[in-house]
C-alpha cells in the first residue's frame, strides 16, 4: 500500500458512522506514517467500524504503556525498537557505541526488558496486546569484524529472545512474526536514517506499510477456514489410482514424490487443530479407497469426512461435503491439482478459496504448505477442536436415524440428551470463539472484541449462558452462548449464537425454558437482526414469538410455554461464583 | 521526471491525499500561511507523499521552502530540468 492510498483510506475511514473501533499504538519512536497506515489496513479488515488510533509522546514507550492502563480502546499496538531498551542503540542519542560502554549497555537493556515486561503485562490486564518487537538492525556497536556475529550483538539478541519468551507467556499479548515481516520486508530497505534524524520517524515508507498491515492482522485476524476439501490424484498422492491402482500411487523420497507426503503431513496437523477434512475427486471409488486405507497414508482414513468419489462434477461432490459439514462456503479451502476443476467449483461456489496443487513445481508446493497452514490459523486448539470430526459423524448418524423415527420428538425422547448449563467464565476461549465464529444461528451477527466480550461478562447486571451437550451418539462440547440483562421483569438478549453442529435438538427452547424458569421474567426481548445468514434463527422466532419478527422480538412466558415442544434433555447446572 | 502538465496532475493528488477538504482549485492557491491544516507535521506527510510519488529524496533543508503548491511545483519543475 503506498502512503498517498493509506491517506485516503484512514481518512475515510475515520469518518465513517459505525462503531468506533479504538488502538493505543504505543511506541518510542514519532509513530507518523504507521498511524496512518494502521488505520488505513485496520480499515480493510473492519469494514464497517470508525478507525481512531491514539498514540502516546515521543521518546517516552513506558509512560505510554503507563497511560494504557486508563485508555479504553480495543486494543493496543505495542511498537518496540532497539532504542527503546536503550537510546543509545538508536541514532538521534549519543553515549558512544566504544567496547567500554558495552557491558553497561546489556546491563541496561536488561533492565529496561524487565520493566517493559511489567508494563507489559500490565496493559494486556486491561486490553488485547499486539506487541512489534525492534524491526531495525542494531547500530554498528561490535568491534568485531561485521560478516562475524559479535559476542555484543549476540547477548543482545540473547537478551530478546528472553524478553519475547517472557512477554508470550502474558494472557492476551500476541507478538508480531518477525520471519514473516522478514519476508515481505528485507532488513537492509527498512531504516530511514534521514527521516529518523529529521523527524524521529525511522522507518522507510514501504517498511511502515508492511508492518503495519502485520499488525493490523495480529489486532483482527482474517476468519479462520474450518474445513480442506482436496482431491485425490497428483493431489493427496502422485499418480492416477485409477490407471496405476492402489499400490501404485505415492508420496515418498524414492518415487520423486515426497511433497505430496509432506501435503499429507500437513492435512494431519490440521486434522489434529480442529480442522474438518474432506475428499472430492473425480474417480472410480474402489481404488481410490483402497488407496485411502493403505497404512502408510500420513493422514488416517478416518479422520477424512466425507469421502466424495464419483465421475460427477467436482461441484456436486464439494455441495454434498458442505451440506454435511453444515458450514459456510467461505470458511472451505479447495485443493486440486487441475485448474479446470478449480474454476468449476469456484464458478459454483464463489466463496470457497480454491487453490492449486502445483504437482509440477515443488518450490511452489511447499510454498502453498505455508499458504495452508496461515489459511488455518487459530490462537489455540480447544477441547471442540478435538471433537469435531467425530460429532460431525456422530451427527451425520443422528440425523440419519432421526429421519428415520416416527417423530422427531420421539426420537430425541431416546437420545439421552444431555445439558450442561452455566454462566460464562471469565477467559473462555471457546465461548469467545463462538460468539465470532457462528453464522447461522446467530441472532444479529454482531461480533465482539476480547475486551467486549471481557467487559460484558463483567457487568454487573448481566445474565451469561453457556451450553455444553452430548447424547448417546457423543459430546459435541460447548455449543451455544447466550448474554443478556434483566431489566424488571424483562431479560434482554443482545448475543445468543448456536454451533450448527447442535441444530434438531430443540436445544434453543431448552435455553429460554431455563431463562424463564431461573430469571423469573415474564418476557424476553431478543436483539434479532437479519443477516445474509440467520435464517435458523428466524425460522426459531417464528415458532415462539407471537409479535411481529421486527426487532427487538419479544417473547411472552406464556406463549413460550405454550408453544414449546416436549422438552427431554437433562440438565446438569454449574455455577462459577 | 514527469511532463510538465502531468508533474502539476500529480502533485495536486498529493496534495489531495494530504488535504482533503480542499478542492482543486483551493490547492492551486494553497499555501502554509493561510492553510490551518497545513502545519509541520502535514509537511513532513507531503514530503513523503511527494518523495514517494515522484521517487526522489527531498533534504531536510529543503522543506522550509516548501510552503506553497506554487513553490513546490517550481522545485519540482528545476528537479525535472536538472534531471
Amino acid at each position: 500500500m503506498k502512503l498517498v492510498d493509506a491517506l485516503r483510506i484512514a481518512q475515510a475511514a475515520s469518518s465513517r458512522t459505525g462503531e468506533k473501533f479504538s488502538v493505543y499504538l504505543a511506541c518510542g519512536i514519532f509513530p507518523l506514517h504507521l498511524t496512518t497506515f494502521l488505520s488505513a489496513h485496520l480499515s480493510e479488515r473492519l469494514l464497517e467500524r470508525s478507525i481512531e488510533i491514539q498514540t502516546g509522546l515521543f521518546g517516552d514507550l513506558p509512560g505510554n504503556l503507563e497511560s494504557l492502563k486508563s485508555t479504553p480502546v480495543q486494543a493496543a499496538a505495542v511498537v518496540i525498537e532497539w532504542s527503546d531498551f536503550d537510546p543509545r542503540l538508536g541514532l538521534r542519542r549519543l553515549g558512544g557505541w566504544g567496547p567500554g560502554v558495552l557491558a553497561d549497555l546489556q546491563a541496561s537493556v536488561e533492565r529496561s526488558a524487565a520493566q517493559l515486561l511489567q508494563l507489559l503485562a500490565a496493559a494486556a490486564d486491561s486490553t488485547s496486546v499486539v506487541l512489534s518487537l525492534p524491526t531495525l538492525p542494531l547500530p554498528p556497536i561490535s568491534y568485531q569484524p561485521s560478516e562475524q556475529f559479535g559476542l555484543p550483538n549476540l547477548l543482545l539478541e540473547k537478551m530478546l529472545a528472553d524478553f519475547a519468551t517472557r512477554a508470550a507467556a502474558i494472557p492476551r499479548l500476541r507478538i508480531v512474526n518477525q520471519s514473516q515481516l522478514d519476508l515481505v520486508s528485507p532488513v537492509a530497505e527498512r531504516l530511514d536514517v534521514k527521516s529518523e534524524l529529521s523527524t524521529g520517524f525511522p522507518y522507510r515508507t514501504p517498511h511502515a506499510a508492511k508492518l503495519a498491515e502485520l499488525i493490523a492482522a495480529v489486532i483482527q485476524p482474517a476468519p479462520a477456514r474450518k474445513g480442506l476439501i482436496t482431491d485425490l490424484d497428483d493431489t493427496l498422492w502422485r499418480g492416477l489410482v485409477g490407471e496405476e491402482g492402489a499400490a501404485g500411487v505415492s508420496w515418498d523420497l524414492d518415487s520423486h514424490s515426497h511433497i505430496h507426503a509432506l501435503y499429507q503431513q500437513l492435512l494431519r496437523a490440521l486434522v489434529d487443530s480442529g480442522i474438518l477434512i474432506g475428499v472430492a475427486s473425480k474417480n472410480d471409488p474402489e481404488p481410490a479407497r483402497a488407496a485411502l486405507a493403505r497404512e502408510d497414508l500420513l493422514l488416517p482414513a478416518d479422520s477424512i469426512f466425507p469421502v466424495e468419489i464419483s465421475w460427477n462434477q467436482k461441484s456436486q461432490s464439494v455441495g454434498r461435503i458442505l451440506e454435511a459439514w453444515n458450514i459456510g462456503a467461505d470458511a472451505v479451502v479447495f485443493v486440486d491439482d487441475s485448474p479446470m476443476e478449480l474454476a468449476e467449483v469456484n464458478a459454483v461456489y464463489p466463496a470457497i478459496e480454491c487453490l492449486r496443487f502445483p504437482v509440477d513445481d515443488e518450490q511452489a508446493a511447499y510454498e502453498l504448505l505455508h499458504k495452508l497452514r496461515g489459511l488455518f490459523g487459530k490462537q489455540e486448539i480447544l477441547e471442540e477442536d478435538a471433537l469435531r470430526a467425530a460429532s460431525l459423524r456422530s451427527s451425520g448418524d443422528f440425523h440419519q436415524v432421526s429421519g428415520t423415527a416416527q417423530s422427531l420428538e420421539t426420537f430425541l425422547q431416546q437420545v439421552e440428551a444431555e445439558l450442561t448449563l452455566s454462566p460464562v467464565p471469565a477467559g473462555d476461549a471457546r465461548a469467545f470463539e463462538l460468539v465470532n465464529k457462528t453464522n447461522q444461528f446467530n441472532l444479529n451477527g454482531r461480533r465482539l472484541s476480547e475486551v467486549d466480550f471481557q467487559s460484558a461478562l463483567q457487568q454487573p447486571d448481566t445474565v451469561s449462558l453457556l451450553v455444553s451437550y452430548k447424547d448417546k451418539y457423543g459430546p459435541l462440547g460447548k455449543i451455544a452462548v447466550l448474554l443478556g440483562q434483566v431489566r424488571g421483569s424483562s431479560l434482554s438478549v443482545d448475543t445468543w449464537v448456536m454451533s450448527c453442529r447442535a441444530f434438531s435438538r430443540h436445544i434453543e427452547y431448552r435455553c429460554l425454558d431455563y431463562l424463564f424458569e431461573t430469571s423469573g421474567v415474564s418476557e424476553i426481548v431478543l436483539d434479532y437482526q437479519a443477516t445474509d445468514r440467520n435464517g435458523p434463527v428466524l425460522d426459531f422466532l417464528s415458532r415462539v414469538a407471537e409479535s411481529e419478527l421486527t426487532p427487538p422480538v419479544s417473547i411472552q412466558r406464556e406463549t413460550f410455554m405454550r408453544r414449546k415442544p416436549a422438552l427431554f434433555h437433562k440438565v446438569n447446572e454449574v455455577s462459577y461464583a | 521526471m514527469p511532463e510538465l502538465p502531468e508533474l502539476e496532475a500529480r502533485l495536486q493528488k498529493c496534495f489531495s491525499a494530504v488535504f482533503p477538504n480542499l478542492s482543486a482549485d483551493e490547492i492551486l492557491r494553497a499555501n502554509s500561511a493561510s492553510l490551518a491544516t497545513w502545519d509541520s507535521l502535514a509537511t513532513v506527510t507531503l514530503v513523503s507523499v511527494i518523495e514517494e510519488e515522484f521517487g526522489i529524496s527531498i533534504a531536510p533543508e529543503e522543506y522550509e521552502y516548501m510552503i506553497s503548491f506554487d513553490l513546490i511545483r517550481q522545485s519540482l519543475e528545476s528537479k525535472a530540468v536538472n534531471a
